[in-house]
């Protein structure tokens, strides 16, 4: 993430963090099981789809923690720069930081909740937007967060 | 005053105090922070329910501002109950997404409100 920042105030515009790869979570698990399954432990082929379904879980919240993290640090970033007196350079940086701004929020949007790490950083997310007054975004994202809420207490998202 | 009256008046006081005593513990009767937010949500879907009525149907104007003036007291009254578990988390959340489609003006608080509690909850440990 401060990675991500570094290189987006560096003038460089990376690509929003990658979303969970679940291909990526087979074959890991694919390496990890594969001599477990060539000694014929079959018990461990049982356990398979938990342990699927978890690496994936926990990837998607990973993703959402890591963008509502960065969302803050983009801000502060662009207060600084507008802070000093404006010149070519800066205008630059402040492309590069709101498209990645912009990029990241889609992302929140487009990437439902799994668990309580995920909601809690949706939370987090609306309560800095309510706080900078841009209630054109927090509210999407509390509806997102509102849906994610219904879906995981066991209502209708 | 006669003092039939008198002893009548006695017999009621007393009386009231003696059902009080009897009564299950008052904090019990006291409702739950969620159970309040459930019933305000309820409300809530009654009253939005009432204004697409008003809107779609019989299009009336001034009852549909009526029911959402009261749709926006709802979710001002549950934006300041902080909600203690699932069900109170429930109520705001599906309160805001039922008034996200009517211009109902208290959106952003109630969705501030969830947030907060999320946080709250999540801290504390409260959400698994």
């Amino acid at each position: 993430m401060i990675a991500s920042l570094r290189a987006t105030l560096a003038g460089q515009t990376p690509p929003p963090a990658p979303l969970p790869s679940l291909t990526t979570a087979f074959s890991r698990r694919a390496a990890i099981f594969g001599a477990v399954t060539a000694s014929g432990a079959l018990v461990a082929s049982a356990a398979q789809p938990d342990t699927v379904q978890q690496l994936a879980s926990s990837s998607a919240d990973a993703a959402l923690v890591s963008w509502c993290a960065e969302l803050p640090e983009i801000d502060g970033a662009l207060s600084d720069i507008f802070a000093r007196a404006p010149d070519v350079e800066a205008d630059s940086r402040v492309d590069a930081l709101s498209t990645r701004w912009s990029a990241i929020t889609d992302g929140i949007l487009r990437t439902p909740a799994r668990g309580p790490a995920g909601v809690q950083a949706k939370a987090r997310v609306v309560r800095h937007l309510a706080a900078m007054r841009d209630l054109e975004v927090a509210t999407p994202i509390a509806a997102s967060l509102a849906a994610d809420v219904l879906r995981l207490t066991g209502g209708e998202a | 005053m006669t003092i039939a009256t008198l002893t009548r008046r006695a017999l009621v006081v007393s009386l009231g105090f003696g059902l009080a005593a009897c009564s299950p513990a008052k904090g019990n009767a006291e409702p739950s922070a969620d159970a309040r937010l459930a019933a305000l949500g309820a409300e809530m879907d009654r009253t939005l329910d009432g204004a697409a009525y008003a809107l779609e149907e019989v299009h009336d104007d001034a009852d549909q501002n009526r029911r959402l003036g009261h749709a926006d007291a709802l979710l001002r009254r549950m934006s300041t109950i902080e909600a203690q578990a699932g069900l109170g988390l429930y109520a705001k959340a599906k309160a805001f997404l039922d008034a996200e489609s009517y211009d109902v003006q208290e959106i952003h608080g109630i969705g501030a409100s969830l947030a907060h509690d999320v946080e709250r909850l999540h801290a504390a440990g409260g959400l698994r």
